[in-house]
C-alpha cells in the first residue's frame, strides 16, 4: 500500500487472555485484581475495561500463557473477593501486532486491517490502537492465516 | 431495586442423567428496577444472550416470572429489568434454569409473606420439567433429585465443596436441548441400565465421603454421552483423553453440552489445556472457567429504599 507507515507485522502466541466478569463499579476493585496479580508475580498487559452497563464493568487483560497456572490461582478468588459474576480464561489465542507511525492519524490503516481479516472471516476478540502500534487478539488456529493476509495487505 | 444472583449449574455429571446436579461459583444476576403496568416490560439484556432475549415472550425470566404469579392468583404486573448474564446461553450450564429460578424468586417478592426457597422448588422444577439444574441452582451444592407427577425428592450433599475444582470448557457452538434430547434412544440395554445404576450411586456416595479416587470411575456413562458426545466436534475426543491425564477426576459433558466439565484437586490449568486446545483441533474456539462449587445457590436482595406498591402485592 503507497504512504502506509506498518513497519513490522508480528505474531506472539505466547499469550492467554483473562476476562473478569461483571465487576461492580466501585473504587479500588481495579487496584485489588491488579494488586494480586503483582503480588503473584503475573505481568499484565492490554486491560481493557468496558464501558460500565448497569452499574458493572468487564475487564479483560493478557498475561504470558506460561504464567495462567498463577493467574488462574488469583483470578478464580474475584467473584467471592469482589463480587465479579464470573472469569473466563482463552488460551487459544494469538496477538497480530501492526507497528508503525502515525495509527492515530490514518483511520483508514485500522479500516483496512479489519477489512481485510473480515474477509476471511476472521474474529477479532480484543483490539488496542496506540499512536504506534495495533493490536488485534484472535484465535491462535489463525494465527497464521492473518499474518499472511495483513502481510500481503500492507506489503510489509 | 431487587437483585437476584443465581448460580451456575452443570447437570447429569456423567452417570446422574437427569438427577445429579452441581451448582458452580459463577452468576446470572438479574436486577428488577421497577414494576411497571401489566404487560408493559422494560428488558434490557448485557452479557450472554443480548440481542436474543429482550422480547418478554422469549424471555425465560419473564416468563417463569408471569407463571409463578399466575399460578399465586394474580395478573403480574409488568418489570422494569436488567438481566446482567455471565452464563453462557444454550451450552449446557443451566443459564435457563437460572432465569426460572430468578423469575420464581422475583415473583416470591410480591407475596406479603414470601416463601422459602425450599418451598419454591416444586414450582421451579415443574416450569423446568426436571430437577437436576434448577435444585443446585437454588440451592447451591451437590444435589441428588428425583421428580415424579409433581412430587419432588431430593438430598444436598454436604461435603467435597472446597476440595474438589470443576475446570468447565466452552465451545463457541450450540446444541439444542432438543436436538441432544432427541438424540437419544427409546429404550437402553438392561446391562446399560444397571451400570449407570452402580455408578450414579457410587458418584453420589463418593461425593458425600470425599472418596475421590473413585470419581473418575463414578462418573461413566453408558445412557446419554455417548450419544451426545457426537452432536459437537471435540465432545468424544475429551472424554476419552481427559481420563488418562493424571490428576483429572473425571470429565462428563455439561448437561445436554456441548460444554464439557473436567474435575481435579490439583492444576486446573492441565486440564484445561487439552480441553480447549481438542476443541481448537476440532474447529472450535473455546475458553474456559476454573470454578468452585457454589455452596449458597440464588439469593435475593432488596434495597432498603424499594418497595412493592401496595395495589401489586400478592396476598
Amino acid at each position: 500500500m503507497s504512504g502506509c507507515s506498518i513497519d513490522t507485522i508480528v505474531c506472539d502466541v505466547d499469550v492467554a487472555k483473562v476476562a473478569v466478569l461483571g465487576v461492580p463499579d466501585r473504587p479500588g476493585i481495579a487496584a485489588h485484581l491488579f494488586s494480586a496479580l503483582k503480588e503473584a508475580q503475573v505481568p499484565v498487559e492490554m486491560v481493557i475495561q468496558s464501558v460500565m452497563r448497569g452499574d458493572v464493568n468487564d475487564i479483560a487483560f493478557l498475561i504470558k500463557d506460561s504464567r495462567i497456572g498463577e493467574a488462574i490461582d488469583v483470578c478464580r478468588k474475584m467473584p467471592g473477593e469482589i463480587g465479579a459474576q464470573g472469569v473466563t480464561f482463552d488460551t487459544e489465542i494469538c496477538r497480530v501486532a501492526l507497528y508503525g507511525k502515525g495509527f492515530s492519524d490514518r483511520p483508514e490503516l485500522l479500516s483496512d486491517a479489519f477489512s481485510a481479516l473480515a474477509e476471511r472471516g476472521i474474529n477479532l476478540e480484543m483490539i488496542v490502537e496506540t499512536p504506534e502500534s495495533l493490536c488485534c487478539i484472535l484465535a491462535k488456529s489463525r494465527s497464521e492465516e492473518a499474518l499472511d493476509i495483513l502481510k500481503k495487505r500492507f506489503d510489509s | 431495586m431487587i437483585s437476584v444472583r443465581v448460580p451456575a449449574t452443570s447437570a447429569n455429571m456423567g452417570s446422574g442423567y437427569d438427577s445429579i446436579g452441581l451448582a458452580l461459583g459463577f452468576y446470572n444476576v438479574f436486577k428488577v428496577k421497577g414494576f411497571l403496568e401489566r404487560e408493559i416490560y422494560k428488558i434490557e439484556v448485557l452479557g450472554e444472550g443480548a440481542g436474543e432475549a429482550e422480547k418478554p415472550e422469549e424471555n425465560g425470566f419473564v416468563l417463569a416470572y408471569e407463571a409463578t404469579c399466575r399460578r399465586w392468583g394474580i395478573e403480574p404486573p409488568g418489570l422494569d429489568l436488567l438481566s446482567l448474564n455471565a452464563i453462557p446461553f444454550c451450552r449446557g450450564l443451566g443459564s435457563s434454569s437460572s432465569a426460572i429460578v430468578g423469575g420464581v424468586m422475583v415473583a416470591n417478592e410480591l407475596r406479603d409473606e414470601p416463601l422459602s426457597k425450599e418451598e419454591l422448588l416444586p414450582l421451579m422444577v415443574e416450569l423446568e420439567g426436571h430437577p437436576d439444574n434448577v435444585v443446585p441452582c437454588c440451592l447451591g451444592g451437590f444435589v441428588v433429585s428425583c421428580w415424579l407427577d409433581g412430587d419432588l425428592r431430593y438430598v444436598r450433599l454436604p461435603c467435597g465443596e472446597d476440595e474438589m475444582t470443576a475446570v468447565v470448557a466452552v465451545p463457541d457452538v450450540r446444541v439444542p436441548t432438543s436436538q441432544a434430547r432427541a438424540a437419544l434412544p427409546k429404550t437402553v440395554p438392561m446391562e446399560d441400565a444397571v451400570f449407570n445404576l452402580g455408578r450414579s450411586a457410587l458418584l453420589a456416595a463418593s461425593w458425600a465421603t470425599g472418596k475421590w479416587e473413585n470419581l473418575s470411575w463414578a462418573v461413566g456413562d453408558r445412557l446419554h454421552q455417548p450419544f451426545r458426545s457426537k452432536l459437537f466436534p471435540g465432545g468424544e475426543k475429551i472424554l476419552e483423553t481427559l481420563r488418562e491425564i493424571p490428576g483429572c477426576d473425571g470429565v462428563a459433558i455439561s448437561g445436554s453440552g456441548p460444554t464439557m466439565v473436567a474435575f481435579t484437586r490439583w492444576s486446573p490449568e492441565k486440564l484445561a489445556r487439552p480441553m480447549c486446545r481438542i476443541f481448537a483441533e476440532a474447529g472450535v474456539h473455546s475458553r474456559f472457567f476454573v470454578l468452585d462449587v457454589d455452596r449458597y445457590g440464588a439469593s435475593v436482595e432488596t434495597t432498603a429504599d424499594f418497595r412493592v406498591p401496595e395495589e401489586r402485592r400478592c396476598r
